[in-house]
């Protein structure tokens, strides 16, 4: 009779056992290392014409969306197994070698559309390196997001600026030295690509889109030399900013040079007293001002290769391959006209606008209107040679050879 | 003739006594009635109370219903970061058992209004409803509105079957009155069917259960004060972050779907009653951004369990009542992989495509809760004095992995709680209650809040220390609640059971480290 009693209550917590499955052990499967990972393989090859050897190279895996880097070397054959996380990756590799007449030669090369995920045939990539020469003429220093106005409670991005140096042994000449900012003016997001790819694919050209305005150091040759070890300061408005913002720089210097024209940018404040004006040598659109984005600009100096202003522009202006607004027109400026580069990303997921052989990787603040700028890093080796002369590293990835300054050089001086 | 007379009287008498005795029993049962309370009425009522609505066939007691009004506060700094520094509400509410021939209803409808103050880290109308929201750190005002209601029919087929169905409805509304302010609009629907089999002295019982709730969440920054910013949570308290200006617009769609079931057994026996539920819920909750729903963030398989059981013994003047509940919570969340590629045959347009799901976070919880309830009475609804002493623990297991990296936190917390209710009874018209309880919790304090391998470097991803240590720190340290509180019932009219109650309630939680969480509580209303 008890028995009759208990019998029912044993098949009831029976049957309760058969539900009964802790979710750890369901998804055990799915939770170890190999199934919450992924392979890409990586072959890196040199440029034709060049014979130096891939093996030992740093290749960089980078999440776009996530910021997830993975590392791996190549062993003889110039190839790297890599094991990341799953996600949609961009693949870097660099290196550099000093021929025997002391010519330093930069290698980068990417490749981006990784897909390591389940099933993907895109996990073995080739990563060609392109070759190019580190620049006499360098950006040492890119103050673009402005800083934080205490006397307003606002932020203030009038006091852009940006200073070259000689970064040889070697005087440079700055006459005919061209300016330019990248379209577009922001580095595009969510994946998103810059009008300028090449039709029908994701791979970006082999000239630069020079936006709205170009400009150019003024003289005949050898008017304007820069010694080397020497800087020269570009501001947009060459005025004494923190007479009226605190945390602001004083960009009205004799000896600076000012990216003003009184009818091409009527919008910027007029120049200083002794400081001296760039040469406006090309113009789109109706703006009043020289933009530079305060959030992630792509700047980049050139030569004109030898042609006349009037013959460069003619050969290089471009309608945007989306729109026949005129605001929207490009002057292209081919890669190897270009000696210095930086990309300024406002966040790691953001499509690169330059290649791989003006800049590999890109500069990132925590953020605009608060001060911070983007300083070149010392070469503690190349200055040790060059017996105290500060010589910076270049080699034209933006993800190494600069750093982020809480507040500009300029401040306070 | 005299004893035609003597006869008449006899039978006249005995009428009147019966009638007399049959009036009594009208007035005892209404005075039973008068010690009704919808916390001894689930104690009672198992089956009433059960995930299978079919067993509302099994409340034998009166009609019964209630309607009133509560004001509830909380005040002090023992609390958790997504917790605010004080809170307020009240509302009107209203619950009704009915039996009419063979059909039992339930009823129940709750209007609530809450005022938050300094409330920071909370996305959701209820804190984790989703292991990965998205937050804002800054403090400030949240109002609240909900709408409360939940309906139960039952039929009694025949002797040995019943059927039921069960409707529950919730509606709410929040926003923050501060950037980043979100609003929050949030609906849930719970639909249960169920039916049970009688048989000598057992009764069983399976039930379904359909779960459908949706919290939608739009942040929005009205302000032009820059560096404030929006945090993107993974589990764990890892989080990407972003600055949030006034063109930030973040729209954020939590979906959740569960289905599931539950089966009964219980044994009843003159005065004892041995109830047991086994529930068990599978379901997914996905999280989707901005209002189109074409991009989706994440999603989290749901699994729970539960077993309960209630042991029951009236006698004719003590009665005990042993609980025992155990549950499981288990949660696995996937990071979805979107990528945005041009649509296939158009030229400028581009969409996000689901590619692939990782399982990247584990969160599991188990709580356990065993109780025994004593009650010296008078009559049996006319108690003297009743005693509770219970205990529970709580255990938490979290996983989170991001090749080649891992975290992991557990703990677990026990509990130990005692509480008395006293009962004095005047004249018939008026019931006292003086209540006094106290309990102690201790937790895995000295344990590692976050066990780690592997290289450190998670990209974008950003471990919160300050929050991790303070959502660890509140689980843990040790705490003691001291609570008293009152309920004052006046009989309006004891033929009839209506009666009206005031009732007031503060307890004090303290902290090993001093810090003080004070709730207050007020109540009136109205039963019949």
């Amino acid at each position: 009779m008890k028995r009759k009693k208990i019998l029912p209550f044993i098949a009831f917590l029976c049957s309760t056992m058969v539900f009964v499955s802790c979710m750890n052990d369901l998804k055990s499967d799915e939770f170890t290392d190999s199934a919450i990972s992924e392979e890409i393989t990586v072959s890196v090859s040199m440029p034709e014409g060049y014979h130096y050897p891939v093996s030992g190279l740093t290749v960089t895996l980078t999440d776009n969306a996530a910021g997830l880097t993975y590392t791996g070397i190549t062993n003889e054959q110039g190839i790297a197994e890599i094991k990341v996380a799953p996600g949609f990756y961009t693949a870097m590799t660099e290196t550099s070698f000093r021929d025997s007449g002391g010519i330093l030669y930069l290698f980068n090369g990417q490749q981006s559309g990784i897909e390591a995920i389940k099933g993907s045939t895109k996990k073995e990539v080739k990563i060609g390196l392109l070759a190019s020469k580190s620049s006499q003429i360098v950006i040492k220093e890119f103050y673009y997001g402005g800083c934080f106005n205490s006397v307003t409670n606002k932020a203030y991005s009038n006091d852009q600026y940006i200073i070259l140096y000689n970064n040889s042994d070697q005087p440079a000449f700055l006459d005919s030295l061209c300016l330019g900012v990248v379209y577009p003016y922001n580095a595009p997001i969510n994946g998103k690509l810059s009008d300028w790819v090449k039709p029908g694919t994701s791979e970006l050209r082999d000239s630069i889109p020079a936006a709205s305005m170009v400009w150019m150091f003024p003289g005949t040759g050898q008017d304007n030399i820069l010694g080397p070890g020497e800087e020269v300061v570009l501001a947009k408005n060459a005025i004494d900013h923190s007479k009226s913002v605190p945390e602001s720089v004083n960009l009205g210097k004799p000896g600076y040079w000012a990216i003003y024209d009184p009818i091409m940018t009527k919008g910027h404040s007029t120049p200083e007293a002794g400081v001296k004006l760039l040469q406006g040598i090309w113009k789109t659109g109706p703006a009043t001002s020289y933009v530079v984005s305060i959030v992630s600009p792509g700047f980049f100096i050139f030569t004109l290769g030898n042609k006349s202003v009037e013959q460069f522009i003619l050969d290089n202006f471009a309608f945007n391959p989306n729109s026949t607004n005129l605001s929207l027109a490009c002057l292209l400026v081919d890669k190897n006209l270009i000696l210095d580069g930086v990309e300024c990303f406002r966040d790691q997921t953001d499509t690169k606008r330059f290649m791989s052989e003006i800049d590999n990787g890109f500069a990132i603040t925590p953020g605009s209107g608060q001060g911070y700028s983007i300083h070149r890093k010392i070469d503690s080796e190349e200055t040790a040679k060059a017996g105290g002369r500060i010589v910076y590293m270049d080699t034209n990835n933006s993800s190494n050879d600069f750093e982020v300054l809480d507040h500009p050089t300029l401040y306070n001086k | 003739m005299k004893n035609r007379v003597l006869q008449r009287s006899i039978f006249l008498l005995c009428m009147q006594s019966l009638f007399v005795i049959v009036a009594s029993a009208q007035v005892c049962d209404s005075l039973s009635k008068c010690g009704y309370t919808m916390e001894e009425i689930n104690l009672r009522s198992p089956w009433a109370i059960s995930e299978n609505t079919a067993g509302l066939v099994y409340y034998d007691l009166m009609d019964y219903s209630t309607v009133g009004t509560f004001y509830n506060s909380k005040t002090g700094d023992f609390r958790n970061y997504n917790t605010p520094e004080s809170m307020w509400n009240m509302g009107a509410y209203t619950q009704a058992y009915k039996k009419i021939n063979k059909v039992y209803f339930y009823g129940d409808f709750q209007y609530q209004y809450d005022t938050k103050l300094n409330q920071a880290w909370l996305g959701t109308i209820y804190p984790d409803f989703t292991v990965n929201p998205i937050l804002d750190s800054i403090p400030g005002k949240v109002l609240q509105e909900s709408y409360l209601m939940s309906g139960k029919i039952a039929y009694k087929m025949s002797e040995k079957v019943a059927l039921g169905l069960g409707v529950n409805y919730n509606t709410s509304t929040m926003a923050k009155r501060k950037d980043g302010r979100n609003a929050n609009v949030f609906s849930a629907l719970d639909m249960k069917p169920g039916i049970s089999f009688k048989s000598g002295n057992f009764t069983s019982g399976i039930s379904f259960i359909y779960q459908y709730w949706v919290d939608k969440v739009k942040y929005e920054y009205i302000g032009d004060e820059s560096g404030k910013n929006i945090y993107f949570m993974e589990g764990l308290f890892f989080m990407t972050k972003s600055g949030i200006t006034n063109t930030t617009n973040l729209d954020r769609k939590y979906f959740m779907q569960s289905y599931g079931g539950a089966i009964q057994l219980d044994y009843r026996v003159d005065n004892l009653e041995f109830f047991n539920q086994f529930e068990f819920r599978n379901g997914y909750l996905d999280n989707y951004e901005e209002s189109s729903l074409t991009k989706r963030y994440s999603r989290e398989d749901l699994l729970k369990y539960q077993y309960n059981a209630a042991l029951k013994i009236m006698g004719e003047r003590m009665n005990h009542f042993i609980l025992f509940d155990i549950k499981s919570n288990d949660r696995a969340s996937y990071a979805i992989l979107n990528n945005y590629e041009p649509v296939p045959e158009e030229i400028k347009s581009w969409q996000y495509y689901e590619k692939d799901k990782v399982l990247r976070y584990l969160d599991l919880h188990k709580d356990l809760d065993a109780s025994y309830r004593f009650c010296f009475k008078d009559s049996d609804w006319r108690y003297n004095f009743t005693l509770t002493a219970g205990f529970n623990k709580f255990w938490s297991d979290k996983t989170y992995k991001i090749y080649p990296n891992r975290y992991s936190q557990d703990y677990s917390v026990n509990s130990f709680y005692l509480k008395g209710v006293k009962f004095f009874y005047s004249r018939q018209k008026h019931i006292i209650e003086l209540n006094a309880g106290f309990s102690a919790s201790n937790g895995s304090l000295s344990d590692k809040m976050l066990n780690a391998t592997g290289t450190g470097d998670l990209g974008q991803l950003k471990l919160n220390r300050s929050l991790l240590s303070r959502d660890f720190n509140y689980h843990n340290v040790s705490r003691k609640s001291y609570s008293i509180g009152s309920r004052y019932r006046h009989i309006l009219n004891p033929g009839k059971g209506n009666s009206f109650d005031v009732s007031l309630h503060y307890m004090l939680i303290r902290s090993r480290d001093k810090l003080n969480r004070n709730y207050l509580s007020a109540a009136a209303s109205y039963n019949f």
